[in-house]
């Protein structure tokens, strides 16, 4: 988690703007979420794209193909790198 | 949740295996597996037809169906396992699939895949082969894939798994005997088949190797090592408990010790998964770079947007009732004044010489009681269908999205809404709707509130006796008790989530599936159904209850004022004292356990008045404080007969309904006392 202090390019999930898109550098949140997130399309590297981000509201992030509506409290620890890094 | 418990899954098979044995046609069992939203459901209509049968899980409120087909002279028994995203325990829908998969050792296991969102779907791929299970993957909606700039070699897949795929657009019928064919040569095939697994990356293969150290010679039978050990890793619930009683204490503190050093290392294990997913489709899907937002991305823009949103679910929620009351009132009208009241006067005619408390028993116990069935069945078809509609579509999970942070404050999902939401037309199939709710827990919570919400019968009482007690005021009495209702459901809820175990942690990650045109087949299907289901099961429940009563309310003398209801009703007078209620109308409120729509005639006939003189009949036997008490309790009272028929069959036990009986009762009557005793000092 102190990797964000290091590389002032990540992000998290609940921090991308609309129509942007990251590449995933971790999931935090322990094991069983993890493995809920990869089975959704989640793992490390791949490419999301941020469908709808209104403030408060859950996120619908693009991921594989598929979209995948999200509490914010769960993209609070996903974290990211920005594509064009 | 106890091992045990999910053992149990096997034993619903040893029923069927007596019924086939009786022929010597060699038995191929199915399981057909999938992620939701795959079109699962119609791959297994398809296959097997009307031929099939709904129930649950033992034990559990999943619905379990099963069903068969003849192909080759062969007979291929199908189970359609519960849709899930992956094979770590997250919910009893995804442990169901597993141990049947794991302990039923099916002769084929048919993954049914959804070609526009491939990678995802093979992750469930990947699980499956890892139990080492004969598989064939039903690689269905390429017809959505292509429009999404998807093609999928399916030739090029194939070898590279190391699996059969068959094409398939199964809501057109298209590769329905194809899949046959293959499942066909799969369970026939001697030799094993040998798919191409995901390798074990050397991240967490070191870890791996110390679990499996702890655990080795632990195992129950039927499990392998590496996935057990795979298991505790992903920190899968149920194996770490099978776990925790299989060993001892100080090889369990040891495998605690290698598991809580090994942190995030699932990301580990889903990396080499998706790893081997994207060597898989590498060369087998084509991309072509589409310009154009899809249309679902395009209704999404209005469907989830939070103001926008909000406006078009209003607009829907208010259709669904309109058009569900705009079906069923007046069919519900032409038959109890209609029909019912033709076969009433038949039979009335027919047994004019037979004794009175028969000709009663049949014209106004049974042909009633069959009446009041009827008119529940067309609601039921209107609604029903109309939630399938809603979910074909996809509609339902945009509604499930935008209810969410809504939803969990009292401890339900964002897909308890919309069923719940439609008991204001009938509780009935509220109840039942709640099919859609993925979670068991959730489920149960949202199947037991349900009843709080007022059905038309309930309003329409409250408003009958508000104008005749709060005159100009009545629509704001009205209002505020539908709001009570709402209080009250909200708090029980709450405590009802603190109560029940395993409590939900996990927050919200849920696929919103693309949009697309309801499929009348897989709708229609669905609706019969739960429609047989219904008269099966809940039908005579509520034939005998309504009949039970009217014997009640007749014998011993033929007159409802001596009648044993009226002596019940009598001896707890008191209960009425404290409401300011005299009996008759403690009697009207349980009466409409049978049906709402019953209280006022039951208190016509208790009070010996016609509808005209009820009025002033009412107005001139209760005081407004008393009158609030009564609308109050009958909001909150009990859900009715068929309400409670069909909590029955959805949660799959009679504890439950029970309890629930039990609390509104309390909570209707306790909230009556209240109000009596608060307002008559106000009113």
């Amino acid at each position: 988690m102190n990797n964000r202090i290091d590389m002032p390019q990540d992000l998290t999930l609940s921090e991308l703007k609309t129509d942007n898109a990251a590449r995933v550098e971790t999931i935090g949140g322990g094991n069983a979420v993890i493995s809920r997130m990869a089975a959704m399309g989640f793992s490390q590297g791949v490419t999301v794209n941020m469908v709808q981000n209104y403030k408060k509201r859950p996120l619908i992030v693009s991921v594989r193909d598929s979209r995948i509506a999200l509490a914010r409290s769960v993209a609070d620890k996903v974290y990211l790198r920005r594509a064009e890094y | 949740m106890s091992i045990e418990k999910n053992t149990s899954s096997g034993t619903i098979l040893e029923k069927d295996k007596q019924v086939y044995s009786g022929s010597d046609q060699q038995l191929i069992t199915v399981a057909i597996a999938g992620q939701p939203n795959v079109g699962k459901s119609t791959v297994f209509n398809r296959l097997t037809g009307l031929r099939q049968h709904v129930g649950n899980w033992p034990g559990k409120t999943v619905e379990c169906k099963k069903g068969k087909f003849n192909y080759n002279g062969g007979t291929y028994r199908m189970v359609d396992l519960p849709g899930n995203y992956s094979l770590t325990a997250n919910s009893p829908e995804e442990v169901i699939a597993r141990d049947f998969v794991i302990k039923e050792q099916p002769d084929v296991v048919v993954v049914v895949v959804n070609a526009a969102a491939l990678e995802r779907n093979l992750y469930l791929v990947s699980e499956i082969l890892s139990l080492k299970v004969p598989l064939v993957i039903a690689l269905n909606m390429i017809d959505v894939a292509e429009e999404e700039g998807l093609k999928v070699d399916v030739k090029a897949l194939e070898s590279a798994m190391g699996v059969k795929v068959v094409p398939m657009v199964a809501s057109k019928n298209k590769g329905i005997h194809e899949l046959k064919a293959a499942i066909n040569e799969i369970a026939r095939a001697s030799d094993g088949h040998e798919p191409n697994l995901p390798e074990k990356s050397t991240g967490y293969k070191e870890v791996l190797t110390r679990v499996r150290a702890q655990i080795t010679g632990n195992i129950p039978v039927s499990y392998s090592e590496d996935w057990v050990a795979l298991k505790l890793i992903e920190g899968d619930r149920i194996i770490t408990e099978m776990m925790k009683k299989q060993l001892d204490s100080s090889k369990w503190k040891l495998l605690q010790n290698i598991l809580s050093d090994s942190e995030n290392i699932a990301l580990g294990i889903a990396g080499s998964r998706y790893k081997w997913i994207g060597n898989m489709v590498k060369s087998a899907v084509k991309r072509s770079e589409k310009s154009q937002i899809n249309r679902t991305a395009r209704i999404d823009r209005h469907t989830t947007h939070p103001v926008r949103g909000i406006l078009i679910m209003i607009g829907v929620l208010i259709s669904i009732i309109v058009v569900g009351m705009g079906i069923g009132m007046p069919v519900a009208l032409g038959l109890m004044n209609g029909t019912v009241h033709s076969a009433q006067a038949a039979a009335t005619s027919l047994l004019a010489n037979a004794p009175v408390w028969i000709s009663g028993l049949v014209v106004d116990g049974i042909i009633f009681a069959i009446g009041v069935l009827l008119v529940i069945l067309v609601f039921l078809i209107s609604y029903f269908a109309m939630y399938a509609v809603l979910e074909d579509i996809g509609y339902m999970s945009r509604v499930a999205y935008m209810m969410d942070n809504f939803m969990r404050r009292i401890g339900l999902h964002g897909k308890s809404f919309l069923p719940m939401f439609t008991g204001f037309a009938c509780n009935i199939p509220a109840v039942i709707g709640t099919r859609v709710v993925e979670t068991e827990r959730s489920r149960l919570m949202t199947v037991l509130l349900a009843p709080f919400i007022p059905c038309p019968a309930q309003i329409m009482i409250t408003a009958f006796l508000a104008s005749i007690f709060f005159g100009a005021a009545a629509p704001v009495v009205v209002i505020a008790l539908i709001l009570l209702n709402f209080v009250v459901l909200g708090l029980s809820g709450k405590m009802l989530n603190r109560a029940l175990p395993d409590r939900e942690q996990m927050r919200m990650i849920m696929e919103l599936p693309l949009y697309h045109r309801p499929n009348l087949r897989t709708v229609g299907t669905l609706v019969w159904q739960r429609i047989k289901q219904f008269i099966i099961k809940v039908g005579p429940v509520v034939l005998i209850t309504v009949t039970v009563v009217w014997a009640l309310a007749y014998f011993p003398n033929g007159d409802i004022q001596t009648s044993f209801i009226a002596r019940f009703g009598r001896a707890i007078a008191p209960l009425g004292n404290l409401m300011g209620l005299k009996w008759e109308m403690i009697v009207a409120l349980l009466v409409s356990f049978v049906s709402r729509e019953g209280i006022i005639i039951t208190m016509g006939m208790l009070l010996g008045a016609t509808e005209e003189g009820l009025v002033s009949t009412l107005g001139t036997m209760m005081v407004p404080a008393a009158a609030l008490s009564f609308m109050v309790t009958q909001m909150l009272f009990m859900p009715c007969v068929g309400t409670l028929g069909a909590m029955v069959e959805e949660s799959r036990s009679w504890k439950w309904p029970l309890f629930s009986l039990a609390y509104f009762l309390v909570v209707s009557f306790g909230m009556g006392i209240l109000v009596y005793q608060v307002a008559r000092f106000i009113l």
